[in-house]
């Protein structure tokens, strides 16, 4: 019986956690985080460094799913807000567009391939192929009503697991080094990737990069003594247009940043 | 999303079924709720045993787990009286990109390697690690009384 009472506690916490914290949070300056770090010097000494750079964040759920989360937010969410440059070829907006709609295209093959059932990822390619095209015509407050719905959002999100799973599973031979604590990939995807909640590390975040090949700048801000965070970007190698998701990583979250226009 | 899912493994299932199991709605007005029925695998005490399993899709499957009981007794370290079966996949290993049909091909294999180290009724799992002899004749006695 155990076993059973640790679950529900994890159910518990998870409860929680859905009912205290939005799915995202409207974008806000950083003024949040001054009072969060009040009494924690060294990430209270980064906060100023941000502020330099970002004009705010938004925040999102910490239920293990910020990372998938945020990532394909903030995908849909800068191509909405540059549709106007969609049905120009040159700019980086479109070709990003145009890609991505492809892959999602593609996602079906990529899937069975690493050994996924059509039944279980048809409904997930299906709704973010329409989510891709409506694009044009929608507006961010649409895409925030999407991520309000518990449904809508966590299709969004298991379908970048899917993307991520498949990836690594048909790249075993390239990442099976990596994956501490696993005897091989697929056990490391069965229990790390593929369920719902489980937090993301270097690793998928690796491979979600490489499969989309969009790139991801991520600000660590940790306990270290220096007053700026750390920029790290993903994939290490990225030639492709000069589109970028910005995301803060605090230990154990990622949140969405948004850059001051320059 | 659940009920146009539940719908395709209802599908699948009855196209494909796995070894030894079926599974389908117990009554053709709610497909929430479902009977499957699993044999005893060979070469294990439950072998022939005809077990019936409730089924239970959440309102937000393939999202959470199905929650799967045995409603026929049956004697296993991992299930309990109540037919509770404790099993990675119905809960926190759970995931949109498993089945039904995966779902029941593990319950099945768990029929034919029991998983001591986790149990869920201990007094079972000590009898299965210290004389499997009269674990086996257990289980098999059961089969015969509850699963014939």
């Amino acid at each position: 019986m155990e076993d059973f009472s640790i679950i529900k506690q994890q159910d518990e916490i998870l409860r929680e956690i859905e009912e205290r914290q939005p799915m995202f949070t409207p974008v806000q300056d950083f003024s949040s985080l001054e009072v969060e770090y009040a009494s924690n010097p060294p990430f209270q000494a980064k906060i100023p460094y941000l502020q330099s750079k970002y004009s705010g964040f938004r925040r999102t759920r910490g239920d293990g799913n910020c990372f998938y989360r945020s990532f394909i937010f903030s995908l849909f969410e800068q191509l909405i807000q540059n549709k106007s440059h969609l049905s120009n070829p040159d700019s980086p907006y479109s070709q990003i567009y145009s890609a991505i709609k492809q892959k999602v295209l593609d996602s079906g093959d990529i899937l069975n391939a690493a050994g996924f059932l059509p039944i279980c990822y048809e409904d997930f390619i299906d709704m973010i192929s329409a989510k891709l095209e409506m694009i044009p015509t929608t507006e961010i407050s649409q895409l925030e009503d999407d991520f309000k719905d518990k449904i809508i959002a966590d299709t969004y999100v298991m379908y970048t697991r899917f993307i991520v799973s498949a990836f690594l599973r048909l790249h075993a031979d390239e990442y099976s080094g990596f994956v501490e604590g696993y005897p091989d990939i697929v056990s490391f995807c069965n229990s790390e990737v593929d369920p719902m909640n489980r937090e993301c590390e270097q690793l998928q975040i690796i491979a979600m990069t490489e499969a989309f090949q969009i790139k991801a700048e991520i600000e660590y801000m940790d306990r270290n003594d220096r007053t700026e965070t750390t920029l790290m970007s993903f994939p290490f190698e990225y030639t492709g247009p000069d589109f970028k998701i910005h995301m803060l990583y605090r230990p154990g979250h990622y949140d969405i940043l948004y850059p001051n226009r320059s | 999303m659940a009920l146009k899912r539940i719908q395709k493994e209802l599908a699948d299932l009855q196209r494909d079924p796995p070894t030894n199991c079926s599974a389908g709605p117990t009554d053709d007005n709610d497909l929430y709720n479902w009977t499957a029925t699993l044999i005893g695998p060979d070469d294990c005490p439950y072998q022939g045993g005809v077990f019936f399993l409730n089924i239970q899709f959440p309102t937000d499957y393939p999202f959470k787990p199905p929650k799967v009981t045995f409603t026929t007794r049956i004697y296993h370290p991992n299930i309990n009286a109540n037919g509770g079966i404790c099993l990675d996949i119905l809960k926190d290993q759970w995931s949109p990109a498993l089945t039904i049909s995966k779902v029941l091909l593990s319950i099945s294999s768990l029929l034919t390697d029991a998983n001591p180290n986790d149990p869920l009724v201990p007094e079972i799992a000590h009898l299965y690690k210290n004389d499997r002899a009269r674990y086996d004749a257990t289980a098999r006695e059961w089969t015969r009384r509850y699963a014939a």
